[in-house]
């Protein structure tokens, strides 16, 4: 999103300076501020429950059921789920599995993102650069995946899984967590490939380096950028999948997603500490955001929108 | 001028039978003929493991396969009939339409006024566009949970903020009435960003001398977006659109999360039919025919949505 | 430092066909032009050469060794692109060392930065060592390429247009640094322009190439004034050449060209006379170069030369007789400064000629031409080959 192209569309800014007189400079001004509040309405619709999934956090127990606002913070429930008993004893039958979820998590994400870019970087240049028969239909069956319901794809799987021992075991997850990351990194690095142009690979072929040190040397760091982008993307959407993982995974393998979800239902009171779980497992999440912010847009439709 | 056909080579005094090149020469050595097959080959490996469940999804739906009956037979397109016949699969075809669609369509207009309201250059406006994609960013599972804490009844702080207005007791996903409502506000919350990001995109993409010469042209604001922001905007729209309505066909995670399909079969929508029956009651074929028909919808809904994004993106052009 | 063969080659791009039967010999240390307009199959032919495209048919030879099955690495042949295809990500003297630092060439860091170095002062980039190619101009970018394919000592330089994004200005200047060049080169280079004074200048030989297929190799001197074909004779000269279509009638036993209800009449030249009876045609196209055509009468006498001297390349063998006279109406004048070109429109058929700067007319003002008849060509009007030249063959 550079400022390049940027340009003042809608009903916001045409008549600012149209205006002359002062009756409409005033009517602006008061469109201006009105569309300042409805804005901010929105945000705050869409931050609160994060700020108050904060606030709650770092409740204590006892405070957790009132609604107050102002209360005595504390990093009590953070605590809990991350050390545990030893250090709270006293507050409950409560046993920090969370390091373990989270962790789960972390193990499952990144083993996925790395064999799809493992696989799905190779692909994603065949895709944007051989001519061969059936090539589109291929990639379409790429983009198809991103478009199935997982659970025609679960139900078969659990069988499947269960027959091979693939069950509740990080290679049967990881691998049909290559449903989400493959898709989206063939497709979204197919784009990329096709932004470079082809004279720049003969080049450095005519300059005397071989096909696969010219992808090395060249290609590679040239899409880095965008293969990090989409690597993280990938990383975020892994991390966020439950029904794989809660289908097709126990205990071993619990992710926080599934773990969350089955926290609630067993633990009714300790809203605080859910609220921990929850904040913690969603920071990596931001902070991924923030920094590919850049090409998320072109991430989350595939390579549709070049944003 | 085309085809001169002159003999120039005579000229040249080149014979270029005069030579014959060793057959073995012209051949591409075997490293690089198979080089292409390497390079795809194991994504299309991964493929094939991928595919292969998929196929067995389709043939399944076409036997009577439950766990408890491994023994199984092909029964044609039994399920489907039985399917089309059940009372069931009517109400949730009802609710994962018009989950899908109330969600898409909120979305997309919520979308729109956000993306107009944020393509500013104001400081506000460039934090928000920022903090904005927080909610759609968090796992939706996630997201959902917190929503449903702060709907609780009891503690829940929403019951509290209502009951200013005089909205004391308000039963959110836990009344059939309501349920509906609840969900697609959770939708609402993760995704309106998704559209947001993806109009803003398409507004800084936009070039500025058609605006320009519609403000030199006097034309009002509301003309110069439905003749020029919109067409322009609209591959944006429908891209989004058709990423919307497909996911939010298929949601599982914010209905499970929040209500598990209930109060009662209220939120049943047709993923959450194929994890009861596939999964839970162990009847493969009956909850895999749902996902089959799902799949079917999907399909259809994203072939028509990606001929009028072709043709919206032709229109843009034209522009 | 190698010769080079091109024989019968073939490359289909889907349904579009770029390069139809080629077949060309670059001799050893020869600077072989390459001369079409776009589209010609120019770039594709080269790309062939270097192996980075693969020929559908056809075999290419380097020295006395057939490449098609040797890979681009393999080929020792620099290129450099229309479209510079500069490394992005590298600075101005990583893109020059590159070659250098392929795994083939095992120099030492210094020898790499020696070459470097040299280079880059010849080619005055050596300021820009530091700068990525986003920071450069379009004609550093084109130095910075050609400067890539000057570090080594290839087999072939292959030089896809390396003057055509350059100003008018610093593409002279170019243009001149380029021979000089061309002797410190010392190879064999294939050059491809669409520039026909860049090819008249440079060329040792050129080959003009139209739609993939080969028109004509030659010198800058056959190619000028022998063209093999109309296309060839278009292809080089601007303004370009005048083309008359007529009739050929026998007028007390010597051939006559009449062209525009009579307006254009010419006697055929001696030397075209045999060639012409031997096909036994009635209808012919003559070309005259607009500097063959100058202003009857006292005033306006046109020059002779083009600004490359093009003119003086032309044969000296000279029958001062054979002159033809044409008269018709001023069209326009354009004055070009050291130069003129007046359009003359004779009955349906417009005219150019070249006239010195200073010449005056008058829009529709009456005027007669003389036309040097030996300077002429002739084209069979359907296959549009030159009839002095398909004689001889």
């Amino acid at each position: 999103m550079h400022g390049a192209g940027r340009c003042a569309v809608g009903m916001v800014d045409h008549g600012a300076d149209g205006g002359i007189n002062m009756e409409s400079s005033a009517r602006n001004r008061f469109i201006q501020s009105l569309l300042t509040v409805i804005m901010l309405i929105y945000f705050a619709f869409a931050l609160f429950p994060i700020v108050w999934m904060v606030l709650i956090s770092l409740k204590s127990q006892p405070e957790l059921f009132t609604t107050k606002f102002v209360f005595k913070p504390t990093i009590e429930s953070y605590k809990a789920i991350t050390i545990g008993l030893k250090y709270l004893k006293g507050t409950g039958s409560f046993r920090p599995d969370f390091p373990r979820f989270f962790l789960n998590s972390i193990i499952i994400s990144t083993a996925s993102v790395a064999i799809s870019v493992i696989v799905g970087v190779p692909a994603a240049y065949a895709l944007a650069r051989f001519k061969f028969p059936g090539k589109e239909n291929l990639a379409f069956t790429f983009l198809s995946f991103r478009f199935a319901p997982e659970l025609s794809v679960i139900i078969p799987l659990s069988i499947l899984y269960r027959r091979f021992g693939l069950y509740d075991t990080y290679v049967g997850i990881i691998w049909v967590y290559q449903l989400i990351t493959l898709p989206l990194l063939i497709w979204v690095l197919r784009g990329y490939f096709e932004d470079i142009s082809t004279e720049i690979e003969q080049a450095a072929m005519t300059d005397g380096y071989t096909y696969w040190e010219v992808f090395w040397k060249i290609l590679l760091p040239l899409i880095r950028p965008g293969l990090a982008a989409s690597a993280l993307l990938a990383f975020v959407f892994a991390w966020n999948n439950f029904i794989f993982a809660m289908i097709l995974g126990g205990g071993k393998v619990q992710t926080v997603t599934v773990a969350a979800l089955s926290f609630l239902a067993s633990e009714q009171a300790h809203y605080n500490q859910m609220a921990a779980a929850s904040l913690i497992s969603a920071v990596p999440q931001i902070i991924l955001a923030l920094i590919i912010q850049k090409s998320l847009v072109r991430g989350l439709t595939f390579g549709a929108v070049k944003g | 001028m085309a085809s001169t056909h002159h003999n120039v080579s005579a000229e040249l005094a080149i014979q270029p039978g005069r030579f014959v090149p060793d057959p073995r020469d012209l051949r591409q050595p075997l490293s690089v003929r198979v080089r292409p097959y390497l390079i795809i080959g194991p994504a299309l490996l991964l493929t094939v493991g991928i595919l292969y469940p998929f196929g067995l999804a389709v043939y399944y739906s076409l036997t009577n396969y439950t766990l408890s009956n491994p023994n199984y037979s092909f029964v044609g397109f039994l399920n489907y009939k039985m399917l089309l016949t059940d009372p069931e699969f009517y109400h949730s075809a009802k609710v994962t339409l018009a989950y899908a669609f109330s969600a898409t369509a909120v979305e997309t207009i919520l979308g729109l006024g956000v993306a107009l309201l944020l393509n500013r250059e104001t400081p506000l406006a460039r934090v928000l566009r920022t903090v904005m994609i927080f909610p759609l960013m968090i796992a939706p599972v996630i997201g959902t949970l917190i929503w449903k804490l702060m709907m609780q009844p009891s503690v829940g702080i929403l019951n509290y903020l209502l009951g200013f207005i005089g909205l004391s007791h308000f039963e959110w996903a836990a009344a059939p009435q309501t349920a509906l409502f609840s969900v697609v506000l959770v939708d609402v919350w993760i995704y309106t960003p998704f559209i947001s990001l993806l109009l803003l995109a398409g507004l800084q993409s936009m070039p500025k001398e058609p605006f320009e010469s519609a403000r030199v042209d006097g034309g009002s604001a509301w003309f110069t977006f439905k003749n020029l922001t919109l067409p322009m905007l609209a591959p944006f729209l429908i891209i989004a659109v058709i990423f919307r309505l497909i996911d939010s066909l298929k949601m599982f995670d914010v209905i499970y999360a929040m209500t598990g399909g209930g109060p009662g079969q209220t939120l049943m929508n047709f993923p959450l039919q194929a994890y009861y029956y596939g999964i839970l009651y162990m009847n493969l074929s009956y909850g895999l025919t749902y996902m089959i028909i799902l799949w079917a919808i999907v399909y259809l809904i994203s072939q028509i949505l990606v001929v009028y994004w072709g043709k919206a993106q032709q229109r843009a052009a034209g522009l | 430092m190698a010769s080079l063969g091109l024989y019968n080659l073939w490359k289909r791009f889907g349904k579009i066909t770029a390069v139809k039967g080629l077949t060309l010999e670059v001799k050893d240390k020869e600077f072989m032009v390459l001369l079409g307009p776009s589209g010609a199959g120019k770039t594709t032919t080269l790309k062939l050469i270097a192996g980075v495209e693969k020929p559908n048919d056809g075999y290419i030879m380097i020295g006395d060794k057939v490449v098609n099955a040797t890979e681009p690495h393999r080929r020792n042949i620099a290129m450099a692109f229309e479209t510079y295809a500069l490394y992005p990500h590298f600075t101005v003297y990583e893109n020059l060392a590159f070659p250098l630092r392929a795994p083939g060439m095992r120099l030492s860091a210094e020898e790499i930065d020696r070459r470097v170095r040299r280079v880059a002062e010849v080619l005055n980039i050596d300021m820009l060592f530091d700068r990525k190619p986003a920071e450069l101009s379009n004609g550093q970018k084109q130095r910075v390429s050609l400067g890539r394919t000057m570090v080594r000592e290839p087999n072939v330089f292959l030089l896809d247009e390396p003057l055509s994004h350059l100003d008018a200005k610093l593409r002279h200047h170019m243009r001149m640094e380029f021979k000089r060049l061309e002797s410190s080169l010392n190879t064999t280079v294939v050059y491809v322009t669409h520039d026909y004074l860049e090819a008249l200048a440079l060329a040792d030989r050129i080959a003009v190439i139209n739609q993939g297929e080969l028109q004509q190799v030659g010198t800058p001197d056959e190619i000028f004034n022998r063209p093999a074909n109309q296309f060839v004779a278009t292809a080089l000269g601007q303004p370009e050449i005048n083309l008359i279509d007529g009739d050929i009638i026998t007028e007390s036993g010597v051939p006559v060209f009449v062209a525009v209800d009579g307006e254009f009449r010419l006697e055929v030249p001696r030397a075209l006379r045999a060639p012409l009876g031997k096909k036994g045609l009635k209808k012919a196209r003559v070309g005259v170069r607009p500097f063959d055509i100058r202003v009857a009468g006292a005033r306006g006498w046109g020059v002779n030369e083009t600004e490359t001297g093009a003119g003086a390349m032309r044969d000296s063998e000279e029958d001062r007789a054979g002159k033809a006279f044409v008269r018709g109406r001023v069209y326009v004048f354009e004055s070009l400064g050291n130069k003129g070109v007046l359009t003359v429109q004779v009955g349906k058929a417009r005219l150019s000629v070249l006239t010195s700067a200073d010449f005056k007319a008058n829009v529709d003002e009456n005027i007669t031409l003389e036309v040097d008849c030996n300077k002429i060509m002739m084209f069979d009007p359907e296959t549009t080959g030159n009839i002095a030249l398909t004689m001889t063959a």
